[in-house]
């Protein structure tokens, strides 16, 4: 007999300013400030109080113990949320964190475990400087073999890049500038976000430094910052950030009766590989040997597969695993048709192209393009990173999968413009009085997702929303996911 | 973890960036340093290897191939069956790499430096080292700025290196480093 998973649907969430450092707030501190804001708009919603007695299980996602200063601080969120002694999980891994945080709250509704789960995810990383940042962050390579050539993940994601331009054929000046085209629309899509670290609507956002930190940035901007790992300049990387996220979610028949506009989840893609970049092996036709093959890839560009090294070190196979599950399971035949908002884990500049790629958007090699092409502008074909992604809104780890939910949760709701706007009055007493430069707002948009990317690659999420109930009927059980790599009794 | 580490040492001064302008909240300093003692297991043999031989070795699985980092068990069957094989002679190119300016902060001081991912032999991994251009820091340095300004860095990609093993070896991957062979590229550098 086929199993059929519960539906689940997202029906509220919360996010706090991100900043360089929110003094103001320990790592509960800013766990609870996300909860307020989710309870208030539940309670908007339903017409009276939301309280947390509806939640029966909880699943906090941070990545280090080195950044919180402290073990076991998922019992000290259950604690401050009141949620004790109701269940909850800690998921971890990597800046996939947020995502599986996300993927392990849907589990437990899908397999029927709980009703109402509430996904906080958050990360304190102003506890060290930059350089023990660094250094916490390479932590998660292999210690004994690459975190000592370095300590540094900027580089091996830089090494990365070179062998993608390689691969591809990209010249330097036009890869730079690709890549630079990433951290402008990025940074221009965080300006109407005020939660976003480089906004300046943002309270806690940086004032006064010497560098273009805070704002807009131009194309000529990003390729005058220096380098910190060749190809890789200082505004194609993201940032360290404090902040904290939260999504609550439900099973279908509980999300109806506790809001009237549920998003649903419709797909739960995940991917993996190696720790270490070079372990992964340049399969000649790669792509045909992981049966890693898209839907909407033609034969044309299946045969040009069968020449591709894949994966080596030129893309991440992780993240296309997690998008052949997650559009198989939701029965997605043409992404870039199909998908109106995509919030894509931007470490890098580099990566959001490749990434482009893994999610069938585009091509092998045409990221680049892409993006020149203006098609992952808000107003394009799809629009990538529209809250301003890692680079615009920052990176608080355990938190960046989860904001990519919830802001992705509101897109398709149609009322982020909304929303943003009402924080942006409570913000404006802090932050000059601005207003919105323009709309967060992807017109009409109905199918979105959320990726969620560690390591180098080593963990990948990709979950799809959509704001159809009826979408709900193209699920397929992951269970029964056909691929020549897993063997079925 | 030597838990007296975790001693509150004092506060930031109220005009510290780390305040974000709110002196009112207080940010504690602590110490958090620590030793640890890891074992390198079974590629132990790989280590002894490189610091009192000077040897390079990689693994071999009968049905898999070769593996550099070695794997004590195979990757793909997770046979413990694997031949320990010297790897030191075999050749060795960059397969691709990155000029590094900023790095984690026990590095900072050797920044510039390269890091690459180098293919020896048939192995069917890469490995990553750091990679020098010249024994000479200062011209090594030189160069590596030079190739960054010039927007050259992808020249290094696909480079003939050799093996280099430090005097003084530490027991980690750091015992060795690869040096660019190819004097007549070297010399557009200089």
């Amino acid at each position: 007999m086929t199993f059929k998973p519960r539906e689940v649907a997202v029906i509220g969430g919360g996010v706090i300013p991100h900043s360089k450092g929110r003094p103001d707030c320990n790592i509960t501190d800013m766990c609870v400030e996300a909860y307020n804001m989710a309870q208030e708009n539940l309670s908007e919603q339903m017409g009276k109080p939301f309280e947390n007695s509806y939640i029966d299980a909880l699943v906090v996602s941070y990545f280090s113990d080195h950044f919180a200063g402290q073990l076991l601080g998922e019992a000290m969120i259950a604690d401050s949320l009141g949620l004790n002694p109701k269940r909850s999980y800690r998921a971890i891994g990597g800046g996939a964190t947020g995502g599986l945080g996300v993927q392990n709250g849907y589990s437990l509704i899908a397999s029927g475990l709980a009703d109402v789960v509430a996904v906080v995810g958050f990360e304190k990383m102003s506890l060290v400087d930059t350089a023990e940042g660094n250094e916490y962050i390479a932590l998660a390579s292999d210690t004994d073999w690459d975190f000592a050539n370095g300590g540094y993940y900027t580089a091996y994601y830089a090494a990365m890049a070179a062998e993608y331009a390689k691969t591809f054929n990209i010249p330097v000046d036009v890869f730079e500038r690709q890549m630079a085209e990433v951290s402008v629309k990025n940074r221009r899509n965080a300006q109407s976000n005020p939660f976003a670290q480089t906004s300046w609507l943002n309270p806690w956002c940086v004032k006064g430094a010497r560098q273009n930190v805070t704002g807009e940035i131009t194309a000529e901007e990003v390729l005058e910052s220096g380098y910190c790992a060749t190809p890789l300049r200082l505004r194609n990387c993201c940032l360290m950030s404090d902040g904290a996220a939260i999504v609550i979610l439900a099973s279908k028949e509980t999300a109806h009766k506790l809001v009237d506009k549920p998003i649903w989840i419709i797909g739960t893609g995940m991917g993996t590989d190696t720790m270490r970049p070079g372990d992964r092996y340049d399969t000649v036709g790669g792509l045909h040997e992981y049966d890693l093959i898209l839907p909407n890839e033609d034969e044309k560009t299946q045969q040009r597969y069968k020449k591709l090294r894949y994966p080596g070190q030129n893309s991440f196979r992780a993240g296309r695993m997690s998008a052949k599950q997650a559009y198989w399971m939701a029965q997605i035949e043409n992404p870039l048709k199909e998908m109106d908002v995509v919030e894509i884990h931007d470490a890098f500049s580099s990566s959001e192209i490749q990434t482009y790629e893994d999610l069938g958007l585009c091509p092998y090699g045409k990221g680049g393009e892409f993006v020149m092409s203006g098609a992952a502008n808000i107003d394009g074909e799809v629009a990538i990173n529209p809250s301003g992604g890692l680079i615009g809104m920052g990176h608080s780890v355990g938190s960046s999968g989860v904001w990519q939910v919830y802001f992705t949760y509101l897109q398709l709701r149609g009322d982020i413009d909304q929303v943003f706007k009402s924080w942006n009055e409570r913000f404006k007493p802090y932050n000059d009085n601005r207003n919105i430069p323009r709309p967060a707002q992807v017109p009409n948009a109905r199918l979105g997702a959320g990726h969620s990317h560690a390591g180098t690659g080593s963990h990948v999420t990709y979950t799809i929303l959509s704001n159809k109930e009826s979408d709900l009927e193209r699920i397929r059980p992951l269970s029964e996911f056909p691929s020549r790599l897993i063997r079925r009794p | 973890m030597d838990t007296k580490k975790l001693n509150v040492k004092g506060i930031v001064r109220p005009e510290s960036k780390r305040l974000m302008g709110h002196p009112e909240y207080v940010v504690s300093i602590r110490d958090y340093t620590t030793y640890q003692f890891k074992p390198y297991g079974r590629n132990s043999k790989y280590f002894r290897a490189l610091a009192e031989e000077k040897k390079i070795l990689a693994t071999k699985c009968k049905r898999h191939g070769f593996f550099l980092p070695p794997r004590p068990f195979c990757p793909d069957c997770q046979s413990p069956d694997m031949e320990w094989i010297d790897y030191t002679n075999q050749p060795a190119q960059v397969k691709t790499a990155s000029i590094c300016k900023f790095a984690g902060k026990a590095f900072l001081d050797e920044t510039p430096f390269l890091l690459g991912f180098i293919q020896m032999g048939e192995a069917k991994t890469v490995m990553s080292s750091v990679v020098k251009l010249s024994e000479d820091s200062a011209e090594n340095t030189r160069m590596l700025n030079k190739l960054m300004d010039t927007r050259r860095y992808m020249e290094l990609n696909g480079r003939k290196v050799e093996p280099r093993f430090i005097s003084h070896p530490q027991y980690t991957v750091r015992d060795i480093y690869f040096i660019v062979t190819d004097k007549e590229w070297l010399n557009t550098l200089k």
